[in-house]
């Protein structure tokens, strides 16, 4: 699956917990057949520019969407976000910010970078559920033509 | 008056025709009579005919008319006219009453020889021979111009001498008044009948002492002339002041014949004199003592300025010609080294050349210079002086010299300087200060952030695999084993609530206040909107809200907790009704929440605005009890007021103020 060239949905999230919710969500609404699951920003980097682990890939293979955490160890999704805007081959790919709270500094940061949306990872389940499953939803489907 | 006619004879005495001589006298001694005639030199004696034609000529004659016999024998004697009186007639006049009446005097003015006049007594006296028939007449002529001329001036004197104001008598040798004119008469009081002939001394009762006395006679004496004020008597005894001249005629053997006295009552100018003199000692003695007590007042200004200050005085070039003994202490200079020499040699060179410049051209143009200067003393210590220059303008306007008065600053200088320094210290601590709650902010912040981020995660998981276990093994749990899930998920959730609101609570703190004026009415209208879409049980009583300035989304966050809690605190009454209203005042504006809930004791009103701090148990009403410790500081932050009232079981009622103007 890591190398599968027909990945839709890129999940970048180091706390295995949220991820797991986050997948699990996304299987319930059948999203999650296409969907990768890299745990920092140095991965997911390496994946969407095909280096180090990701060596071999096609970097022109890239996702329908990106759901995107900004707090990560190593590289962060800040960092992560410009480089994504700052390549041409990826710079059209739809990201989503998720954060925890609110009260993060750099919200402004990313809608500069070029955001396409920020979404706070709500504590209760059923809302972040929701949340999760509409957002793929809504990019998955109205970003079809994208690529 | 008129001249005696000693020489003449008068005739009155003898008339006219009248034989004076016995008759054969003239036959017999006609020679005799004709030298003796001859000889007269002061009269011209001449016998004319009946016609008026000269027939004889003495040496009297020539010596008046200046003819020669042989110039004037047998001419007319219209030869000694003036041509007017000859065209008058006068000549003829004469004659005719010379012939009329035997005897005829006349004076008028005659010619000499070459045209010149002179004033003549004419007698003419018909001569008739024996038979009584007109022989002719002799002319005695005399020349009396002089006379004629000290009469004219005796009577103009003695008419000035009876017009003036001045008292004029004379006196002889033993001071006997001789004469007493008018004005003598006004001065003394008395008449010219009263004094005459009676002394002097007697009449004018002179009051002089010895001295003077004696002083006057040898003056008199010896000059012959004496003039000064006396004090004599009027008639009346009143005593005036006179000034008076006295001078002494002597006749030929140098012995006084006569005093005459010129006398001015001078009282009135006398007293007038007294008078300004009075006035003028007054004046004087005022001008003096004004003058005394402004020297004084000098005096002591000068000594306390000699002691308070540093005094120098230069002249119109800066030369120093002055210095006090405060310039000497504290410049180190005794007066000998400075003075001659000017101010640079206090010059510490520490002013640019430019401050001297205006310095200098301020004075120069006459006016006062103030300002601080750094000088330097003989030893080379450094002093600052407060300096004060005045320039001295002399009546061209121009300086001509200037005082400069000092006062030593060097202590407040020093001060300033420390002042500066710590002002420095002072800026630098807080900009050390500012980067260490900058640092602590940006700390608090990524604080926040973590705790919001990272106690978020656990919690989010908690409740996402409490739900995953509910989902898809409830059928494996009984009824306690889902009790005890739903517990874990309630409890979940209240943390995560708490997580929000320390969040929120700590971020206001750091939150910048943005003031507007902010529409009340509309604002809580949207915050019960929010709160309560549908209102239920609620009735809302909205009064009018003024007007207020403050930040609006934290104000926003005050109504929203307050009406949150009023909701909340009156959901087991059965018609619950909350009033909003407001009231502005000068100086700031009243808010009130009043709702029929479950009020609170208010023994324990000062816990009401506590974080943490909560009146009720969770399981009667929710909360993290941090909602009124927001409002709380919110409302400080806007240095506003919140209060409460309440009945435990009647409701209770929040009121906040706010500055009706707040310049933060």
């Amino acid at each position: 699956m890591r190398n599968n060239p027909e990945v839709e949905i890129l999940l970048v999230e180091d706390n295995m917990n949220d991820a797991e919710l986050t997948i699990r969500e996304l299987k319930k609404v059948n999203l999650a057949n296409k969907l990768i699951h890299l745990r920092d920003g140095a991965e997911a980097l390496d994946f969407l520019f095909a280096r180090g682990e990701f060596a071999g890939r096609s970097p022109v293979i890239v996702p329908k969407v990106i759901l995107l955490d900004i707090k990560m160890p190593r590289v962060d999704g800040i960092e992560v976000l410009r480089q994504i805007k700052n390549s041409e081959t990826t710079k059209h790919i739809p990201v989503v910010m998720m954060t925890s709270s609110k009260e993060q500094p750099d919200v402004m940061d990313c809608y500069r970078l070029g955001v396409n949306s920020y979404v706070v990872k709500p504590v209760e389940f059923e809302n972040f559920a929701r949340a999760v499953s509409e957002l793929g939803m809504f990019w998955l489907l109205l970003n079809e033509t994208v690529k | 008056m008129k001249p005696a006619k000693k020489n003449i004879p008068s005739p009155e005495v003898v008339s006219p025709g009248e034989p004076w001589y016995s008759p054969g006298l003239l036959q017999q001694h006609s020679e005799i009579f004709a030298l003796m005639v001859r000889g007269i030199k002061e009269y011209a004696i001449f016998f004319i005919d009946v016609n008026g034609y000269v027939k004889t000529w003495n040496e009297g004659a020539r010596a008046i008319k200046w003819y020669e016999p042989g110039e004037i024998l047998d001419n007319h004697i219209a030869a000694f006219y003036t041509k007017t009186d000859v065209e008058k007639g006068v000549v003829q006049a004469n004659l005719a009453k010379a012939r009329e009446r035997g005897y005829y005097e006349c004076e008028g003015w005659r010619v000499r020889k070459g045209g010149s006049l002179f004033w003549a007594n004419i007698t003419f006296t018909a001569i008739y021979e024996s038979d009584g028939s007109l022989l002719g007449f002799s002319k005695v002529t005399h020349d009396i111009t002089r006379q004629k001329r000290n009469e004219a001036k005796i009577s103009h004197q003695a008419n000035l001498i009876d017009k003036t104001s001045d008292a004029i008598y004379s006196l002889d040798a033993s001071h006997h008044i001789l004469s007493w004119n008018k004005a003598a008469q006004t001065v003394y009081g008395y008449e010219a009948a009263e004094v005459l002939l009676k002394p002097v001394e007697e009449i004018t009762r002179t009051e002089l002492s010895d001295t003077m006395r004696l002083e006057i006679n040898t003056e008199l004496k010896e000059k012959k002339f004496w003039n000064g004020e006396l004090q004599q008597r009027r008639k009346d005894g009143g005593l005036f002041w006179v000034f008076i001249s006295v001078s002494i005629s002597v006749d030929n053997k140098n012995e006084i014949d006569e005093f005459v006295c010129i006398a001015r009552d001078i009282t009135a100018q006398k007293r007038a004199e007294e008078e300004s003199m009075a006035m003028r000692k007054k004046i004087e003695s005022l001008v003096r003592e004004k003058l005394n007590e402004s020297i004084k007042e000098v005096a002591d200004y000068k000594y306390a300025l000699d002691k308070s200050s540093i005094v120098t005085m230069t002249d119109a070039n800066g030369i120093i010609i002055y210095v006090n003994d405060n310039f000497c202490a504290v410049s180190k200079y005794s007066p000998g080294e400075v003075i001659g020499k000017d101010h640079r040699i206090v010059n510490s060179g520490y002013h640019p050349a430019d401050f001297m410049h205006q310095l200098w051209n301020t004075i120069k143009r006459g006016n006062v210079w103030k300002g601080e200067i750094r000088n330097k003393a003989k030893d080379g210590t450094l002093y600052w002086v407060d300096t004060t220059i005045i320039p001295f303008i002399d009546e061209t306007g121009k300086p001509y010299q200037y005082l400069s008065i000092r006062s030593s600053i060097t202590e407040k200088k020093l001060a300033e300087t420390a002042l500066v320094l710590l002002n420095e210290q002072l800026e630098e601590r807080v900009k050390q200060r500012t980067k260490l709650l900058e640092e602590a902010n940006k700390e608090l912040e990524s604080f926040s952030y973590s705790v919001s981020h990272d106690l978020r995660a656990p919690l989010r998981a908690i409740i996402g695999y409490s739900k995953i276990v509910q989902e898809d093994y409830s059928a494996m749990l009984d009824d306690e084993g889902n009790r005890l899930f739903n517990e874990i998920v309630t409890n979940a959730k209240m943390m995560g609530q708490l997580i929000d609101d320390l969040l929120m609570f700590s971020r206001l703190g750091r939150k910048a206040l943005n003031i507007a004026e902010i529409d009340m009415q509309q604002l809580v209208q949207n915050c019960v909107q929010e709160l309560m879409p549908e209102r239920g049980k609620y009735m809302f009583d909205i009064k009018d809200l003024p007007p207020c300035p403050g930040d609006i989304s934290m104000v926003k966050q005050v109504w929203l907790n307050l009406i949150g809690n009023a909701v909340k605190y009156s959901s087991k009454t059965a018609h619950p009704v909350i009033t909003i209203g407001g009231k502005a005042e000068a100086r700031v504006v009243t808010y009130f929440v009043k709702d029929n809930g479950v009020g609170f004791d208010m023994k324990y009103a000062h816990k009401l605005f506590g974080v943490f701090q909560r009146l009720h148990r969770n399981d009667e009403f929710e909360g993290t009890g941090v909602g009124l410790a927001l409002v709380k500081r919110i409302i400080s932050k806007h240095l506003g007021n919140i209060w409460a009232e309440s009945e435990q079981g009647r409701g209770a009622t929040f009121y906040f103020s706010l500055p009706a103007k707040i310049s933060i």
